[in-house]
């Protein structure tokens, strides 16, 4: 590499100290109050916080209930995305695209939506089935009784088998196909080939997949929230947020967070440790036709198994959200008179906090989606090339939240900004900084993915033949990372529009957003307004991604062009 | 008896209205390499994934060792073929050690530890990678890996060891080294083996029995001398290599000659085969292809020469040993090969002449 022009080598230094200095303040600040709120109580430092979490017994109950979810989560999760996977991208399943894509679709619909989906089909008098059984029984009680602990774990799992699903389906669609047929060559079945290369190759993925889906059941608030609490089942995200009843204990809080910041760091350095050395890229045949496992007859039981599942976790919890939402709070046999729109209207007009709150989350995942999206490029920008010692520290900051789970991050930005100089609790401000750290690393991801794929080449190409450096930047350069910009700022706007997590312990009744009215109307037990608000939550975070479809021509997940 | 067989071979995929191979029959002989020679979706990967058992055919049947391995559809799955293969991309892998790559094939034939360890090695003695054993593939170089598939191919000592462009991801010079290596190899173990690839020169090195393949069918087999020298179509004389090929009508037909009337050029005499000349009679067009390494260039008129034609030196291209002249004769524009020390200038005029059995009579195509 050839030297640059001293003067723009500085005033780069100077932006990189400022975009430094904003992401110290963002990611770090908040982690460094979270710590000392641990050690802070009345009576100035102190372990009596962490001392508390081996003397109470709820505590105690509610991490190992916490262990008992993630761990049963991600069982059952990577056993059902596996089947899935394999179903869909290895054999000759019929409708594996419908399949793949009520999967995939289960990711537009927020965890805590799918939860309260599940109450209202199976919640022991509310639920639609139960009320369905009872009709058509006489029966006085219901099926089932989704108050349970068993009853979380169900919805857990069928909340993070999607992730399981998107790291097997990629393994698998990723392997060549070559790899499987020299074991076959060799004298090994079908059955031997797929045990001995197809899932040891798909390792990364395997250990991946559990991980992941561990830590997403682990940081789950909204099932533990709506079902959990209700069977006196608590665990460790609904324990930090009971400690925010008045009056609010946020040293304790900070020190039952910490261990899941902790679980978190050290299973995902675990999964790199794990993963690590061996290389697993390797050189592609020919894109040769193909070869499905030919699974004969049981390919009509495979499908069978695989409805089942994407009905039950996608399509049911759906549908009953649309039809309770135009639908009159009533018992007995359906009646067309009783379809009606009284519950939209009431929550738009009449609920003193329904348009108040769309108006938030509008306007909280907008401004969180363009700051991070600013942020992220400047520092996606200033760590290319290296050419600093430092350029590591912007990506590491970057990255970093993606180690801290959204209510951890919460309980540190209420340590941080609810005393002292600056006071932004209560305001709508204190979520946006929520929403934007949160998502701070897919945002750099995007980008990052975005410019490494723009070939300094093509930038040298344009500087030889006469244009200025901004020039390169506005005619080549951000032509070519516009996409992966936009769908970075999808994704942003989306996950905003979403929490649940963060938002429960940082609004007020002056800054409630959607997902905390949805709740607010739930503890209400206002069946039809919980429906209608979460179709609208659906509708909105829906059209965010169809118009970046319609922009970005179907790469809206994809960063690279 | 022949190693492999395959008799009127008929292969169509699903929602395709023509049939990726139509009808394909040849066989390869015991210690001889096949070589597949097309253009890509000839439908040479696609035979031989017939042959592996990677796919079925539609019609026709394959015999491995006089055994029917496949029928109109179906196949014996490809671990009950005892064949070898190796991949384009190698297929090795990268979650188990060179030693272990190699020994798989051994241990699904349930053989002893120390059996299978005296056979790996003296598999990788071959392809002299000995010293590899415990490395992983991530740790060794392309030209390394691809040794170690064509051990873990050669190790279960197949029946026939299926080769599908395994040199096509080397490089230059590795390529040229390998294809020696292979054949030596190859002799060495007295193996069969079907070679696929779309490289000609590869092709002649490797071949004892070259098949040209195109759109699904043979367009000609033989020899790699026999169908280089004597080209049976224009798409075979100019896929082995640059040729001068000229389009024109017959006038005269003789046992082993024939005669083509050029328009803007005049007439060439040419050989012409008897398979060739079975599906022509006079006044059908055809084309004559010459080789340019074989014509000749001189300042004067040649008096022997069956063929002979006078032209202007278009341009001189020096390519090493040898430089290639462009010379318009008419509205023909030869390319010839000459020695480098013999010299013309661009705009003398110069004489084409060559003997009638150097130029070979091809169906046009």
């Amino acid at each position: 590499m050839t030297g640059r022009p001293a003067s723009r080598v500085r005033s780069q230094e100077a932006v990189w100290i400022a975009a430094a200095l904003i992401l110290a303040v963002l990611v770090l600040l908040p982690v460094y109050h979270l710590v000392v709120a641990s050690f802070t109580t009345k009576d100035g430092l102190s372990l009596a916080n962490y001392a508390q979490l081996f003397r109470v017994r709820r505590f105690q109950e509610a991490m190992l209930n916490s262990l008992l979810l993630g761990i049963a989560s991600s069982v059952f999760g990577m056993l059902i995305g596996t089947l899935l996977a394999w179903l869909v991208s290895r054999t000759n399943m019929p409708y594996r695209r419908i399949i793949r894509t009520c999967v995939l679709g289960s990711f537009a619909v927020p965890a805590f939506v799918n939860a309260l989906s599940w109450v209202l089909l199976a919640g022991p008098n509310a639920g639609s089935l139960n009320q369905l059984w009872m009709t058509l029984t006489g029966s006085r009680e219901g099926l089932i009784n989704i108050f349970s602990l068993q009853g979380l774990i169900a919805v857990a799992v069928a909340t993070v088998y999607p992730l399981a699903f998107i790291f097997m389906h990629n393994a698998f669609e990723a392997m060549d196909n070559e790899m499987e047929q020299a074991a076959r060559l060799l004298g090994a079945s079908g059955v031997r080939a797929f045990f001995t290369i197809a899932l040891p190759l798909a390792r990364p993925a395997l250990i991946a997949g559990f991980i992941m889906t561990f830590l997403e059941a682990l940081a789950l608030y909204g099932a533990p929230a709506a079902i959990g609490v209700p069977a006196r089942v608590y665990v460790v995200t609904t324990q930090i947020w009971s400690l925010f009843e008045y009056p609010p204990q946020v040293g304790m809080a900070a020190a039952l967070s910490l261990p899941l910041a902790l679980v978190t760091v050290a299973l995902l350095w675990v999964q790199r440790i794990l993963i690590g050395r061996r290389g697993y890229s390797t050189i592609r045949g020919k894109s040769s036709r193909w070869q499905r496992a030919d699974l004969g007859a049981w390919r009509w039981v495979a499908v069978g198994i695989a409805g089942v599942i994407v009905f039950l976790t996608f399509v049911l919890p759906n549908a009953v959200l649309v039809f309770r939402s135009l639908y009159r709070e009533s018992y007995g046999a359906f009646s067309i008179g009783n379809v009606t729109l009284a519950h939209y209207k009431y929550v738009l007009f009449d609920y003193v906090d329904g348009l108040p709150s769309i108006r938030h989350s509008l306007a909280t995942a907008l401004a969180a989606a363009t700051l991070a999206g600013v942020l992220a490029l400047s520092a996606a920008f200033l760590s290319r090339g290296r050419s600093f010692r430092f350029s590591g520290v912007l990506a590491f900051l970057c990255m970093l939240p993606l180690a801290i789970p959204a209510m951890v991050f919460a309980v540190g930005l209420v340590a941080t900004y609810s005393g002292g100089w600056i006071v932004l609790y209560g305001t709508l401000t204190i979520l946006t900084l929520a929403y934007l750290t949160k998502n701070l690393p897919y945002a750099f991801m995007s980008c990052n993915a975005a410019l490494a794929s723009v070939h300094t080449d093509l930038e040298s190409a344009a500087r030889v033949l006469g244009a200025s450096g901004l020039r390169t930047l506005r005619t080549i350069t951000a032509p070519l990372i516009r996409n992966g910009l936009l769908s970075g700022w999808i994704v942003v706007f989306a996950n905003s529009l979403r929490d649940l997590s963060a938002s429960v312990l940082l609004y007020t009744s002056a800054t409630t957003v959607i997902s905390t009215a949805i709740m607010d109307v739930y503890y209400a037990s206002q069946w039809g307004a919980v429906a209608a608000l979460s179709v609208i939550l659906l509708a909105i975070n829906a059209v965010a991604i169809i118009l970046g479809y319609r922009i970005l021509g179907r790469n809206v997940l994809s960063p690279n062009t | 008896m022949s190693k492999l067989e395959l008799i009127d071979v008929v292969k169509r995929f699903g929602d395709q209205p023509q049939a990726v191979i139509r009808g394909l029959s040849t066989s390869v002989a015991e210690g001889q390499i096949l070589v597949l020679l097309g253009p890509s979706g000839c439908g040479k990967t696609t035979t031989l994934q017939l042959v592996a058992g990677l796919l079925a055919p539609d019609e026709g049947s394959i015999l491995v060792d006089g055994r029917q391995v496949a029928g109109p559809g179906w196949g014996l799955p490809p671990e009950r073929r005892n064949l070898g293969m190796v991949f384009q991309s190698y297929a090795v892998w990268p979650h188990k050690t060179v030693f272990e790559n190699v020994a798989y094939g051994l241990e699904l034939r349930s053989m002893s530890r120390e059996d299978i360890r005296r056979r790996v090695q003296k598999a990788l003695d071959l392809v002299h990678l000995s010293e590899l054993g415990a490395r992983y593939p991530s740790e060794i170089s392309g030209g390394q890996q691809q040794r170690v598939a064509l051990a873990r191919a050669i190790v279960v000592e197949p029946s026939l060891l299926l080769l599908d462009e395994p040199l096509s991801n080397l490089d230059a010079t590795l390529r040229e080294q390998m294809r020696i290596e292979l054949k030596t190899l190859q002799r060495q173990l007295g193996l069969a083996a079907i070679y696929v690839t779309h490289d000609q020169a590869e092709a002649m090195v490797l071949a004892d029995h070259l098949v040209v393949m195109r759109d699904g069918v043979i367009e000609q087999q033989g020899r790699a001398e026999e169908v280089f020298l004597r080209p049976r179509t224009g798409f075979v004389a100019r896929f082995l290599g640059v040729t001068n090929l000229l389009k024109g009508n017959l006038t005269d037909l003789a046992s082993n000659s024939a005669r083509l009337d050029v328009p803007g050029l005049g007439m060439v005499s040419a050989f012409l085969s008897d398979e060739v000349a079975s599906s022509l009679k006079i006044g059908d067009a055809a084309s004559a292809s010459m080789r340019p390494l074989e014509l000749a260039l001189s300042a004067t008129r040649p008096d022997a020469a069956a063929n002979a034609y006078e032209g202007k030196i278009a341009e001189r291209i020096f390519l090493g040993d040898l430089t290639e002249y462009l010379v318009q004769s008419g509205a023909i524009r030869w390319r010839v090969h000459v020695a480098s020390a013999n010299r013309f200038a661009v705009g003398d005029s110069a004489w084409v002449s060559f003997a009638a059995e150097v130029g070979t009579i091809v169906l046009e195509s």
